[in-house]
């Protein structure tokens, strides 16, 4: 190869390596362009205006379907493009819209339909996935401007997803300080904000409207609203939110509507009375949670009420401390020690209202579970404790139902004139030992959860309920529980409805609530022979017949068919009681259904005879040795036997015919020349049968003087003694005959119609002589002539 | 001369409009090229707000084997622009491959995040223009304090970099590629009547061909 040669195919080579070298290498190109940076920014507010200028966040106050909550107002000014709202993902990428999961909210058009605002409604829930106890979440909500001049600019902001204000609501004879450790727990550790509202009135002792946290539901619903000097409600936890209070979210201005709300027990109906039937509603509550309310009342509070007007349960027993106290004792003694205010102050006619709200029955009650009960825009839930002894003293001891049972103590046997009122509790862990379960349940979402009724507060087991229903988008709202509850079906064995006398609104008071007189299982005495000595109904010796009403309640066998029932009213005996008078009575049930239980108030007979033995028309019990102190009655054949009543005394004091006497004088009796006065003779004559006419039992009764050898008569007449109709064979029945006259003759000696004493001072007595019976003789007066 | 005069602008034009109907198809570079650049003109538009917390960030397609921040002002004031650059390599790639390189300048103004997204589309080509998209003359570089003789808020250095007229404050960067994508659809006979009607008009606007690097 030629010099040239090589240098030839040195050359190509060359060329060849530089060819496939800069194959393998390319050159690198410059690329302009340009960012634009819109000169716009987003400006979020408050869509409702509440909130002036720009916010920090909004709360998750929304309810699914057609119950919206706060919503924020976003907007650009202009735009040099095409725009797109959405958010920032999870590592700042844009996304269009929402995810439709509504986990992050939802956008909405405004009104104005510009593509240059929209609406942002938040999540249901602050946390659709799940119950979360974060305080905030955020969502970076975004617009996308696709710039006719080249680049996408995306502007976006943070905002603050919380969750509602949480309104706690106390119960009666209570306050705010109820919520301590709620309050801690659901600060500190569930990212809750809460609020409690005090309807006490500050003091335990507190006057009208709020009697220390025993308003009427027409009082206490207005501290739930807000607006109250010294309490925080809804209006004012909304507030605290918009305006970044340090309660609330501090520093930050949180776009709210509505506020949740827990109320325990009273409190749960304060609660619902402002969402269902206050006329200044405003709309602004998201949730309402109950904690063993009362939606349907309190049987024992109709008992309350009723002990301070009837003696008969006012001085009955109770079972707490029986025989020790009374049912109004040991109801004093709890109000004292500020466990339960059950009295107004220093008048002990008035119970404080909202006992009187609380009796099943109460007019306020049926209208707040009326038709309107419940409304559609707002979710409920209710928690019913299942533990039915409150704790005291770390016991597990007091169960109202059973410990305020009135009772009556003999020997060593206790009678309940209340026998259903253990039962009203509906037995068994049916109850939180204060408000019935079917009560409290609110059937389309209960929980039992297993706690008294004061010991909610503090379970664990009712903190993750009530923070999982403040988070769960699937709780009912009010239509559903309005069909539930109406639909509900309680068994009267457990409520006895037909047992209360509910209160009455006067004005925007409860009032007049109780027992029905009926349902008290009790033996009535009533008679015009009766009168009244230490506290005890008295029959004297001038005998009488005694009306014993019986009353007390019993099941319907067939429905709108009259029953008969035979009930008996008995003596109480020491080896055994003695029937005195068996009524078969036709009963009607009116409409109450079969199985449940009504009133019946049945008429029946006793009276005495001249040894103060008590007898009735089947039986009677004799006594011999003077006066007596009896204890009456009865029993019913009906099972189960609930209706055996307590006894009740009644005192037939030793017999004796009452002495001859001048109406309006006192003796010795002065009488003057002829015909002198007109003396009366009175007593009780043996009834010879039942049902004898007017008249028809004649007797005899005569003035005699006494005389050391022999007796003189000196008067006499025989008459008809009126038997009434449910006279009985053996009853003293009274008689007053006047017009027996005695005068002072011309010897200046005492005289009757049949002869004269001789004596110018005359010791005078009256003589019965009567069918069928020993004749009595009174003890004697004494008869002078006039000066 | 006359003809000179009319001949030149309409040139130059036409070299500008094919700059710029590439990024309505794609940007070009070559494979193993190593060293590419992206120039990002930061315009803050904001009337009060200083644009800060400024970052880029970038999406990569498969050919491009890195890419990072070159340069990335610390903010840029309020009616006033600054230059941002990303350098990239790309790596064996057969012609006719296509990807988006997609750059996000990131920052804040006032508070509020604003985030521009520019999605680069290129195609892989065995030769590959020296400069697209808004090119002017020279490579551009920060001219911080430099002159704006029309107050538009770009400075004189950088509108020359970026082929708009430093004294118009009308003219900027970007202006005219939004016609660009219509001016496509007239048709390129269309287009260039369009363009000898306004040669003249054009010819004050964009310096000469010549000029152009």
């Amino acid at each position: 190869m030629s010099s040239r040669r090589r240098h030839l195919a040195l050359w190509c080579g060359a060329f060849a390596l530089l060819v496939t070298t800069q194959a393998r290498a390319g050159d690198p190109t410059r690329i302009q362009l340009v960012a634009e940076v819109p000169g716009i920014a987003v400006a979020i507010a408050d869509a409702s205006g509440e909130i002036t200028g720009p916010v920090d966040g909004i709360a998750t106050d929304w309810l699914s379907g057609s119950s919206p909550g706060a919503q924020l107002h976003l907007s650009i000014p202009s735009a040099n493009g095409t725009v797109t709202w959405g958010h920032l993902d999870g590592v700042g990428g844009f996304v269009a819209g929402l995810p439709a999961t509504n986990s992050e909210g939802s956008y909405d058009t405004t009104p104005s339909g510009t593509a240059l605002e929209r609406h942002y409604n938040p999540p249901l829930e602050f946390d659709t996935s799940a119950p979360n106890n974060a305080v905030q979440r955020p969502v970076t909500l975004a617009v996308r401007i696709e710039q006719v001049t080249g680049g996408t600019a995306v502007l976006s902001s943070e905002i603050a997803l919380v969750k509602p204000p949480l309104v706690l609501v106390h119960g009666i004879s209570s306050d705010p300080s109820s919520w301590t450790s709620f309050e801690s727990e659901f600060r500190n550790n569930r990212g809750f904000k809460t609020f409690a509202v005090d309807h006490s009135g500050g003091s335990y002792t507190s006057g009208a409207p709020t009697y220390g946290g025993n308003g009427d539901l027409h009082d206490c619903y207005a501290f739930v609203r807000g607006g109250m000097s010294g309490s925080v409600g809804i209006r004012e936890a909304l507030e605290r939110f918009r305006t970044g209070h340090a309660t609330a979210h501090p520093g930050q201005k949180i776009v709210t509507a509505r506020a949740d709300i827990l109320g325990s027990s009273y409190g749960g109906l304060c609660a619902r009375w402002y969402a269902e039937q206050a006329s200044d509603y405003a709309g602004d509550v998201r949730k309402l949670l109950q904690m063993g309310a009362p939606n349907r009342g309190v049987p024992a509070a109709n008992m309350n009420v009723q002990a301070v007007s009837d003696p008969v349960i006012a001085n009955a027993s109770s079972q707490l401390l029986s025989p020790i106290d009374t049912i109004a004792g040991t109801l004093q003694l709890i109000d004292d020690v500020g466990f339960l205010r059950w009295k107004k102050g220093s008048i002990p006619e008035d119970t404080v209202p909202s006992l009187q709200v609380l009796t099943a029955g109460s007019e306020i009650l049926a209208q707040l579970n009326g038709p309107n009960a419940f409304r559609d825009e707002v979710a409920y839930g209710s928690i019913v404790g299942t533990d039915d002894q409150l704790d005291f003293l770390g016991l597990p001891l007091l169960n109202i139902h059973y410990d305020l049972d009135p009772v009556v103590s003999v020997l060593s046997e206790q009678k309940s004139y209340f026998p259903v009122m253990p039962i009203l509790d509906a037995g068994p862990n049916q109850s939180d030992a204060v408000v019935p379960g079917w009560s409290a349940t609110l059937p389309a979402r209960s929980a039992d959860v297993p706690f008294d009724h004061l010991g909610m507060h503090d379970s664990t087991t009712v903190h993750n309920t009530v923070s999982l229903w403040l988070q769960d988008a699937t709780l009912p709202r009010g239509a559903a529980h309005r069909a539930a509850f109406h639909a509900q079906v309680i068994d009267q064995q457990r409520s006895r409805t037909n047992a209360y006398r509910g209160s009455s609104l006067v004005g925007t008071q409860s009032v007049g609530a109780g027992l029905v007189e009926d349902a008290i299982v009790q033996v009535k005495f009533s008679g015009d022979a009766l009168s009244t000595s230490g506290g005890l109904p008295v029959l004297g010796s001038q005998g009488g017949i005694v009306t014993a009403t019986m009353t007390g309640m019993v099941r319907v066998d067939v429905a709108g068919a009259s029953q008969l029932e035979t009930v008996t009213l008995v003596n109480d005996g020491t080896f055994g009681d003695t029937a005195l008078h068996a009524v078969t009575a036709s009963l009607d049930p009116g409409t109450t259904p079969q199985g449940e239980f009504f009133t019946f108030s049945i008429p029946a007979h006793f009276g005495r005879d001249q040894s103060a033995s008590i007898l009735g028309p089947d039986g009677s019990v004799s006594n011999f040795v003077g006066g007596e102190i009896w204890s009456v009655g009865y029993d019913i054949s009906a099972q189960p036997d609930y209706t055996q009543a307590p006894w009740t005394d009644i005192d037939f004091p030793a017999y004796s015919l009452a002495a001859p006497f001048v109406p309006g004088e006192t003796s010795p009796f002065q009488v003057g020349p002829a015909p002198g006065s007109a003396f009366t003779l009175e007593g009780g004559v043996h009834a010879t049968g039942p049902g004898i006419a007017a008249g028809s039992q004649s007797v005899t009764s005569e003035i005699w003087e006494d005389n050391f050898f022999s007796d003189t008569l000196l008067e006499s007449r025989s008459f008809g003694v009126s038997m009434p109709p449910d006279a009985f064979t053996g009853a003293l029945v009274p008689y007053s005959e006047p017009g027996f006259f005695l005068f002072e003759n011309a010897s200046g000696h005492i005289e009757g119609s049949a002869a004269s004493s001789g004596e110018s001072t005359a010791t005078v007595y009256q003589f019965l002589t009567q069918p069928g019976a020993s004749n009595p003789s009174s003890a004697n007066v004494t008869v002078t002539g006039a000066p | 001369m006359t003809k000179t005069r009319w001949f030149t602008p309409a040139v130059a034009c036409l070299l500008w409009l094919g700059g710029f109907t590439q990024p309505a198809g794609a940007y070009e570079v070559e494979a193993n090229s190593a060293g590419n650049t992206v120039f990002i003109l930061v315009w803050n538009h904001q009337p009060s707000a200083t644009f800060d917390s400024i970052a880029v960030g970038e999406t990569l397609p498969g050919f491009v084997t890195q890419a990072s921040a070159t340069l990335v002002p610390a903010s840029v004031p309020a009616n006033q622009s600054d230059l941002a650059a990303v350098e990239f390599d790309v790596g064996a790639a057969a012609a006719g491959s296509t990807g988006d390189l997609t750059l996000v300048v990131s920052g804040s103004a006032g508070g509020q995040p604003i985030d521009v997204v520019l999605t680069v589309p290129l195609e892989v080509v065995t030769v590959a223009p020296e400069a697209q998209g808004l090119v002017g003359e020279g490579i551009p570089a920060p001219d911080p304090g430099g002159a704006d003789s029309d107050s538009d808020g770009i400075t004189d250095a950088l509108e020359i970099a970026f082929g708009s007229d430093p004294n118009d404050p009308l003219s900027t960067p970007g202006t005219t590629l939004t016609a660009v994508p219509a001016l496509q659809a007239l048709g390129l006979a269309g287009l260039a009547a369009l363009l000898v009607l306004g040669a003249t008009r054009l010819a004050r606007r964009h310096p000469p061909a010549q000029a152009r690097p």
